[in-house]
């Protein structure tokens, strides 16, 4: 299992408990397995994982329950890493 | 001010070159540990007003060594089951060839996406969110576009 897929479901797992604290729009900050902190702002939480966690992957995940439509003109299938 | 044309037709959309690369904080990750930086990759790609996503084949990923900055949960319009599909999205910094400049656009949000045709002469799509950059004219007529920094 790819550490993407650790830290998503990770994040996955607490998302119900983020959202019914409030902080639905906020972005999640997500390392090695758990959700270590939260941002307001986007550009925050990303420039706080490079400085955190330098090479090592993390995971910017918005705080949301909302399904994003996406409008590609070609049938493309997604890829899981 | 910089500018790219280019030709398009029933069999070919219009499609620009482009150098993808690791974003700017990548970078300095990298060479803060003494780790090589991957060189930015070529890769054609269309030019899709329809879209509102940038997509690379996962390939591209691979070749700059890069791990998914975020997975999205999305529908389509050929999204059948009901159930959201979910795709890795990737960091990158994306710069245009326009002639012999190449153009600094920024970093974007690509997803990972595969499916493509090598008849279609791209392995990548560039949509609004990338266009919002640009001037984009269309010339119908002429079968031609101009993609200039505006």
């Amino acid at each position: 299992v790819s550490t993407t897929t650790v830290d998503y479901q990770a994040f996955r797992t607490v998302l119900p408990q983020l959202l019914a604290e409030g902080h639905r729009g906020e972005y999640a900050l997500v390392h090695g397995g758990q959700v270590v902190q939260l941002f307001h702002d986007r550009e925050d939480a990303r420039r706080a994982g490079y400085e955190r966690f330098g090479v090592e992957p993390f995971l910017l995940q918005e705080i949301t329950d909302e399904v994003r439509p996406l409008f590609p003109v070609r049938m493309l299938k997604p890829c899981h890493s | 001010l910089p500018f790219v044309t280019g030709q398009f037709s029933d069999t070919k959309p219009p499609s620009i070159l482009l150098r993808v690369g690791v974003s700017p904080e990548r970078r300095s990750a990298l060479e803060r540990v003494g780790f090589p930086v991957p060189e930015p990759v070529l890769v054609s790609a269309l030019l899709d007003t329809g879209a509102n996503l940038q997509a690379f084949d996962p390939d591209l990923f691979k070749q700059l060594d890069l791990t998914a900055i975020s997975r999205e949960r999305y529908f389509t319009s050929s999204t059948s089951s009901g159930e959201p599909e979910e795709s890795d999205t990737y960091e990158v910094f994306i710069q245009v060839i326009m002639g012999n400049h190449i153009h600094d656009v920024g970093t974007f949000s690509a997803f990972a996406m595969s499916n493509w045709q090598d008849f279609e002469g791209y392995h990548s799509l560039v949509g609004r969110g990338f266009l919002a950059n640009f001037l984009l004219v269309c010339d119908g007529p002429k079968s031609a576009f101009t993609l200039s920094v505006g």
